[in-house]
């Protein structure tokens, strides 16, 4: 518990340093950027402490953007009101998609986000009368704090790292008492976790709601950050973006949303600027070529996430350990 | 007479042509230790499931306390009270002994989603008080050694005391164990049935599917007897053992007449 508090104090001092170490415009711009998709991450690993994983993701992050971004522009209300707004009516949206699919088994389930996502990617780019089309919004206002713009990378950076400590810290309760066993237990065996009273739909139901907040929070963020939204950010490879950063963090590790969604980012930056470098006549087909490589590679060799994957392999390699190396750490 | 704590009556299941459980009623005393026999495929399993609505009946009925609850959701079944057990062990693999007992704890804790999010005193305190339970199981059966331990990495029998320790916990008023011996040593054995009895002190009612006769004639107050689906004995331990249909049962062979 202290270790645990000691761990999180120690990141909030990092995060709170790093904008000095590291001051440049770009820089902060990626930083704030694996803030964002930290928030998002965290919800998926929720979602993942009960067996359940989303490929629908990007598409309640870009309910809580479009939500926010056309309440605030076009009704004129605070920006802070609106994400808040957009993050609950996403949240309402996730439960309707949960009444029928969550009774599915696991892969349905996945094929049912799967489906939601592209319904609502589809959407933006049809209902061009509301959301723009494909060409966006514009003109979408920032967020200010007593009349200061928040508008800065760096004034940015503190109110999304200051929110994504928040989710981390939540996550992290939730999954260490009554609500994140019942989880677990429900990840294990739902026959078990039914034959000791949890009820099982409700709250898969729950998590999968709290992920939608989560995702929808970070979208309305990113919408008033950014001040401009189209339908690419929100789509499918978006989702599975977001996947990959769970599965890399090790998808039912709260910690690892973090490291997962800094990997990643970092990883897709480095693989924009050098690829062309490399292989100067190729496309953007490469990047998801190496993504699905990576993918593949972390479940054949670390399936429970590269942290956790790490620190078995420093056990492993100590030599006096506490306890003899056990078989599959799957 | 007490009135009984449960009753069922008539239950039937039928899969397709087949009749896994059929027309079968019987009653539990409280405080009574009722055992279930009979050979592999008699319906004794899908008994269980019938009683604790996992699988909803085709016919018949189910009472609890006096209140009808055939067909209740399986969560549900479990909040009233009644906690079952597996006879294929159902334990949550990936995480440690201490959070599977602990996990047995649901049904009487509260905190929700909210106060967990927000660690919430309250929260903090049924957690501490969850934790000293679950430790107090394992003591019972002891696994306290073992409370850190992965649960996967437990033997099998100590994994079905591990059930036994979950299913205490939830505070049951009926207790269905499905095969609670199975795969432990006789010492074990012996250590489980002692702690059946004292739990029945205590106000708990067993129903107990077994197959060691030993247990069985030491802990039965009452033994029902399926074959086919069918209840065909029932009784005390000692009458049902001399029932000649019994005995048929399990031998295979036809009833000689008297």
């Amino acid at each position: 518990m202290t270790r645990r508090g000691a761990g999180l104090a120690l990141l909030a001092c990092g995060i709170a340093g790093l904008p000095f170490l590291a001051s440049s415009a770009y820089l902060l711009t990626v930083f704030n950027i694996i803030g964002l998709s930290t928030i998002v991450t965290l919800g998926l690993i929720l979602l993942g402490s009960s067996g359940q994983v989303s490929l629908g993701q990007a598409a309640f992050y870009g309910l809580g953007a479009y939500g926010s971004a056309l309440l605030s522009r076009d009704l004129g209300w605070s920006p802070w009101a609106t994400i808040a707004i957009a993050t609950a009516a996403t949240a309402g949206v996730a439960y309707l998609v949960g009444v029928p699919t969550l009774r599915l088994a696991e892969h349905f389930f996945v094929l049912a986000t799967l489906g939601f996502g592209i319904i609502v990617n589809v959407l933006m780019v049809q209902l061009v009368d509301v959301t723009g089309g494909a060409s966006g919004l514009r003109d979408i206002p920032g967020l200010r704090i007593a009349g200061v713009s928040l508008a800065a990378d760096r004034a940015f950076y503190y109110l999304v790292w200051g929110l994504a400590l928040a989710a981390l810290l939540l996550a992290q309760n939730i999954t260490s008492h009554r609500t994140g066993r019942a989880l677990r237990a429900i990840l294990g065996s739902e026959v078990g976790a039914a034959a000791l009273g949890v009820e099982v739909s409700r709250y898969k139901m729950q998590v999968f709601v709290a992920s939608a907040a989560y995702a929808a929070l970070a979208g309305g963020l990113y919408a008033h950050y950014i001040r401009f939204i189209s339908p690419s950010p929100f789509s499918l490879y978006a989702s599975l973006f977001f996947l990959i950063m769970a599965v890399v963090g090790g998808l039912t590790n709260i910690w690892g949303g973090l490291f997962g969604a800094a990997l990643i980012t970092i990883l897709d930056q480095v693989i924009r600027a050098q690829v062309p470098r490399v292989f100067p006549r190729v496309g953007g087909e490469y990047q998801t070529a190496i993504y699905g490589i990576l993918l593949v590679l972390i479940m054949i060799f670390f399936p429970s996430g590269i942290v956790r994957g790490a620190l078995d392999l420093g056990r492993l390699l100590r030599p006096v350990g506490p306890e003899p190396a056990k078989g599959g750490s799957a | 007479m007490t009135a009984p704590l449960l009753e069922v009556v008539d239950l039937t299941k039928r899969f397709g042509g087949v009749s896994a459980v059929d027309g079968v009623s019987f009653a539990a005393a409280p405080q009574e230790i009722t055992t279930v026999i009979g050979p592999n495929g008699a319906g004794k399993t899908t008994l269980f499931n019938l009683i604790t609505g996992f699988v909803p009946p085709t016919s018949g009925d189910v009472i609890y306390r006096g209140q009808r609850i055939t067909g209740m959701p399986a969560p549900q079944v479990a909040g009233a009270g009644i906690i079952r057990t597996f006879q294929n062990l159902i334990i949550f693999n990936e995480t440690t002994v201490v959070e599977n007992v602990m996990v047995g704890c649901h049904r009487w804790t509260r905190t929700g989603f909210i106060q967990a999010a927000l660690a919430l005193p309250a929260a903090v305190r049924e957690d501490r008080t969850v934790r000293e339970t679950a430790m107090a199981a394992l003591a019972l059966v002891g696994l306290e050694g073992r409370a850190h331990d992965r649960a996967r990495d437990l033997p099998f029998g100590q994994q079905r005391l591990l059930e036994v320790a979950r299913a205490l916990v939830a505070r049951p008023s009926l207790l269905l164990l499905d095969e609670p011996t199975a795969g432990l040593s006789a010492q074990e054995a012996q250590h489980l049935v002692a702690l059946i009895r004292r739990l029945r002190a205590e106000g708990v009612t067993f129903v107990v599917i077994e197959h060691n006769m030993d247990v069985v004639m030491d802990a039965a107050d009452r033994v029902i007897v399926l074959e086919y689906g069918e209840k065909i004995a029932e009784g005390p331990p000692q009458a049902v053992q001399r029932d000649p249909r019994v005995i048929a049962a399990y031998l295979g062979e036809e009833v000689p007449g008297p």
